[in-house]
């Protein structure tokens, strides 16, 4: 009788688990180490990068609820993969992504499958987002992220698997390419092209208080303006010569160049700067480089594209367009989208500007690269330690994490729909939506104080629920050369950022002699567990204090872990030991199909017929054809504007350059898709035609030539 | 020389004219059909004064209109239906004994939208089953809808073109106290305070009934009701609404068929109007 109970209980236990497994769809990662490093003498490299655009009809995300669905793309997506090994065989992958962030789920599945391949596991992968805040969303290991970073909510395996094989792609190609090379490193700054957007947080910080940079107001100087770089050769063993093979680069900057009422995929500034320091590069040495971009301590640094033109507005309250009857009820007052003339208006004069400021980026980094190539050694010795840290509770965190309300408002420079709205229901439940001001609500002896969360105790109890917010934090160090990388999961502020670094460099003068040229702290790498700022900016409940999750402690929590790791470097000759790389458990949420599935049978589609239209210096082209998961992914462009000249043609624009915006509205089969382009100057005319061209480059198709004038 | 009619007509039509001479790059989009076919049940029917029914009623409400850019016209019927049969005490417009229509109207208008502000200028005419009894009332109206961040602000005149007499004004203010701003459905909570003012206004409800209707001039009644409407998208352009709304309201009776001697009186009462419909050409939220 005894026994029976105990197996009632038993099962009844065990029918709970299931059903909060159930819930929570929780998913056991893995939790894959790297293969014991095999010295081969030579400092070897290698490089690649791998399209990611995927069709249309996915959230973007990093806007939040503010994300639309994507109708097509404005430039291409890319993951580029950095393999260095040293010459003890200590063997690094470093990877950026043109996406918001990168998951738990991301780098673990990705390291799974290159332990594998190439072994590399978790400990030796550092995968970080370019942070853009136009790339598809719907792959995170939280519930909650899942739901909430676009507007477009839900979780779609299948999305995981997408980048996934991508990122492995990215890195195995790049692996299975490792050549003898040279490399140096070093940082230039850069200033002007960023600001902070958090200024009173920034001078609440006793190290700012009566600084030149605080009473001036200067927001362009409260930032991060280091550019770190390691260039890559290509070495020739047997003529000692070398040719150029890429970088990879930190620097702080957020991904909010274009305005989130966007709906286009776009890479946004770091895309841009990539682009115009391959071509740099490429033009000036005659061989084709990868050049990567990470973020850096970009928790409150904004790229240089204030103040917003007005029409950039997020969505006003309105009548929507409903029939107003004499005797009916009254409209519906609904969030209205901006008129599409201002929406337009919004991102020309949006892409005008980061166009500039990616463009004064490069050239910094093409001075930087240039000189590098003046310090280029096969001594670049390489170590890293690896760390999955538990959040919940430990090391000051508090135990529940929560958003504050004062991050609904959005950010500075990039706010959302509500801000302002001090009370939500008002007069029921006060939402403090906005930076500071009524998002401060000072409860003495309360962990997350003076946060006041949002929709509290809804939020924690219904909202988000049990493992909806990350729960680890992994942090990686990686020396390479003179350059020491932290790479983390955190948007780290300016200040925090140097704290992390002035913490680590006492720990580093504790252990070793070796004093690094520089600490670059990467930031959205192998994770994302939101912001990371100072007490004191914390106290102040802006945008980035209010997305704290874990509360004020988080940036000590950054530093103490990251000052350990700094004692475990290994100093001597050998490599470093194997990792120790901690199982954790995703919670995703539920399934649910998002990304289109290409047509089990492709039609025959027939001679394609263009139309191109000009209207107000833009040109379009439209024309009907196979869907986009169909013709996407592909490695080269799908189509060309092209000037009629007197000597011939001239490409104009190329799809995919950041210049033409392709959409396409899918039916079941084929799509409709438009390219259109404006005119890059005010004054420009002449005759042009659209080219759809095949995987090879070649034109399939091609529209009538037709005058075209921007006054 | 205009008539007194003529001019109200041009005074309605001007603030039109005006909005939609205005620079608006709208203009120059397509034509787009849109429809709405609404049914809505509620605890009684009471228009400006006068007790149209006191029982449970069904009403509904379909309309079609074509927007260029910022300017609409729309025609469309509204109707009300007693499901139960007229007694005295419902003071019904439908004969006693009887159940069914007993209210039809048809009305015509144009709208033009700037941004926040929205104008309407429309013709009404409100035809009666129990003819005889009821007279049709043709009236002009004009109405001005204000969104102010989280006010909205709105006012309609009324001035009677046949079958009645005068005008009549009712302004409202409206609170929101939410608005959906996440993905799903569009949602609003909100309350309005709404007025009725009659300017020499006055609606004969029916020569057998020997009262002469609400008469004279002054604030005929005040509602303050809290509503929440929700409007959710079957597909890209089809949308189901719903609202539903409790109301206080209080009611000067200026002589209706409450009171069959023409007295006035003070009246609080609650209403639970529920409404669902469906809106077709409604572009779905982004």
């Amino acid at each position: 009788m005894k026994r029976l109970r105990g197996h009632r209980l038993f099962i009844a236990i065990g029918g709970f688990l299931i059903a909060g497994c159930g819930s929570w769809h929780a998913q056991l990662l893995p939790s894959p180490t790297s293969a014991a490093p095999a010295a081969t003498g030579w400092l070897r490299a290698g490089m690649h990068r791998v399209d990611i655009t995927p069709p249309p009809g996915l959230g973007l995300g990093g806007s939040g609820p503010e994300g639309r669905r994507s109708t097509g793309y404005r430039t291409r997506l890319y993951i580029q993969a950095l393999v260095l090994e040293d010459a003890t065989g200590e063997r690094i992958a470093l990877v950026t992504t043109d996406l918001a962030h990168v998951s738990t789920n991301l780098h673990r599945l990705t390291a799974e499958r290159l332990a594998r391949s190439v072994g590399i596991g978790a400990d030796r992968l550092i995968m970080s987002a370019t942070h853009t805040h136009s790339g598809p969303a719907h792959f995170y290991a939280e519930r909650q992220y899942n739901a909430s970073v676009s507007r477009v909510g839900g979780y779609d395996p299948r999305i995981v698997d997408f980048l996934v094989e991508r990122f492995t792609e990215a890195v195995e190609v790049a692996a299975r390419d490792l050549q003898p090379a040279t490399a140096a490193t070093g940082t230039i700054p850069i200033i002007g092209e960023t600001y902070n957007r958090s200024l009173q947080p920034f001078c609440q910080n006793p190290e700012h208080a009566g600084s030149s940079v605080c009473s001036n107001a200067d927001r362009a100087k409260a930032v991060d303006s280091v550019f770190a770089m390691v260039r890559v050769d290509r070495l020739d063993t047997l003529t000692n010569m070398t040719r150029p093979l890429g970088s990879y680069s930190v620097f702080a900057i957020h991904g909010t160049g274009i305005p989130s009422l966007n709906t286009l995929y776009d890479g946004d500034i770091p895309f841009r700067v990539v682009r115009a320091l391959t071509r740099k590069v490429d033009s000036a040495t005659g061989y084709a480089t990868i050049h990567a971009l990470a973020n850096g301590t970009e928790g409150d640094v904004a790229p240089a594209v204030e103040p917003r033109d007005p029409s950039c507005r997020p969505p006003r309250l309105g009548l929507r367009n409903t029939i107003l009857t004499p005797k009916g009820q009254p409209g519906i007052v609904d969030f209205l989208e901006p008129p599409p003339a201002d929406r337009r208006r919004c991102l020309d004069t949006a892409l005008e500007t980061i166009d500039l400021i990616a463009q004064h980026i490069a050239d910094s980094a093409m001075q930087l690269y240039t000189r590098l190539g003046r310090r280029l050694t096969t001594r670049v010795p390489m170590r890293r330690v690896f760390r999955t840290a538990w959040l919940p509770g430990t090391g000051g965190l508090c135990n529940t994490p929560i958003l504050g309300s004062g991050a609904a408002g959005g950010a500075e420079g990039a706010e959302t729909r509500v801000r302002g709205w001090d009370w939500l229901f008002w007069p029921l439940l006060r939402g403090g939506i906005g930076e500071g001001g009524p998002a401060v609500d000072p409860q003495p002896g309360q962990c997350h104080s003076p946060k006041r969360g949002l929709v509290e105790p809804l939020q924690s109890k219904l909202v988000v629920g049990e493992h909806g917010f990350p729960e680890i934090a992994q942090f990686t160090l990686v020396r390479v050369g003179d350059v020491l990388f932290a790479a983390t999961p955190g948007e780290i502020t300016t200040t925090a950022g140097d704290r992390v670094r002035a913490a680590m460099r006492a720990a580093l003068r504790l252990h070793s002699t070796w004093n690094p040229q520089v600490i670059a702290v990467i930031s959205l790498a192998n994770g994302f567990i939101q912001y990371v700022p100072t007490r004191e900016e914390y106290g102040l409940q802006h945008y980035e204090g209010g997305s704290a999750l874990y509360g004020p402690g988080t940036a000590q929590f950054f530093s103490d872990r990251l000052s350990e790791m700094v004692l475990e470097l290994p100093t001597g000759g050998a490599p470093s030991p194997a990792g120790l790389v901690a199982p954790i458990t995703a919670y995703p949420g539920p399934p649910t199909s998002l990304l289109p599935t290409p047509p089990i049978r492709v039609p025959a589609i027939g001679a394609l017929a263009i139309t191109l239209l000009c209207r107000d210096g833009r040109l379009t082209a439209e024309w009907t054809d196979l869907a986009p998961t169909t013709l996407f992914p592909r490695a080269g462009p799908l189509g060309r504007f092209v000037e009629t000249t007197a000597t011939g043609s001239l490409t104009a624009a190329t799809d995919g350059d950041g210049s033409v915006e392709v959409e396409a509205k899918s039916g079941s089969t084929t799509a409709a898709w438009t390219a259109s382009w404006r005119l890059p100057a005010s004054g420009l005319s002449g005759e042009y035609r659209f080219e759809r061209l095949d995987q090879g480059g070649t034109a399939i198709a091609v529209s009538t030539t037709r005058l075209c004038t921007r006054r | 020389m205009l008539t007194s009619t003529g001019k109200r007509w041009v005074l309605l039509f001007l603030p039109i004219a005006g909005v939609a001479h205005l620079p608006i790059h709208a203009q120059s989009s397509p034509a787009r059909l849109s429809y709405v076919l609404n049914a809505a049940g509620t605890n009684g029917y009471h228009w400006r004064g006068i007790w149209r029914s006191r029982a449970p009623v069904i009403q509904w409400d379909g309309a079609a209109a074509v927007t260029v850019g910022h300017l609409s016209l729309a025609a469309g019927s509204w109707a009300n239906l007693e499901p139960r049969s007229a007694r005295a005490g419902h003071l019904s417009d439908l004969p006693l004994g009887t159940s069914g229509l007993s209210e039809w109207d048809l009305w015509a208008q144009g709208s033009a939208r700037m941004r926040n502000i929205t104008l309407t200028m429309g013709v009404l005419q409100s035809r009666y089953r129990r003819r005889g009894n009821d007279p049709e009332v043709t009236e002009a109206y004009g109405s001005v809808r204000v969104q102010a961040g989280r006010w909205g602000l709105g006012g309609t005149a009324w001035t009677a073109l046949d079958g009645a007499d005068g005008t009549f004004i009712e302004p409202a203010v409206t609170f929101y106290h939410f608005v959906n701003p996440l993905a799903g459905p569009a949602l609003a909570l909100s309350s309005t305070l709404r007025a009725g003012f009659q300017l020499g206004h006055r609606i004969p409800p029916g020569t057998a009934s020997r009262t002469p209707g609400p008469l004279g001039t002054g604030l005929t009644h005040a509602t303050l009701s809290t509503q929440l409407g929700v409007m959710h998208w079957l597909s890209r352009r089809i949308a189901l609404t719903a609202r539903s709304s409790v109301a206080v309201q209080w009611r000067e009776d200026r002589a209706t068929r409450l009171r069959g001697d023409g007295t006035r009186g003070a009246h609080l009462r609650f209403w639970f109007p529920l409404q669902l419909g469906l809106s077709l050409g409604q572009e779905a939220r982004p």
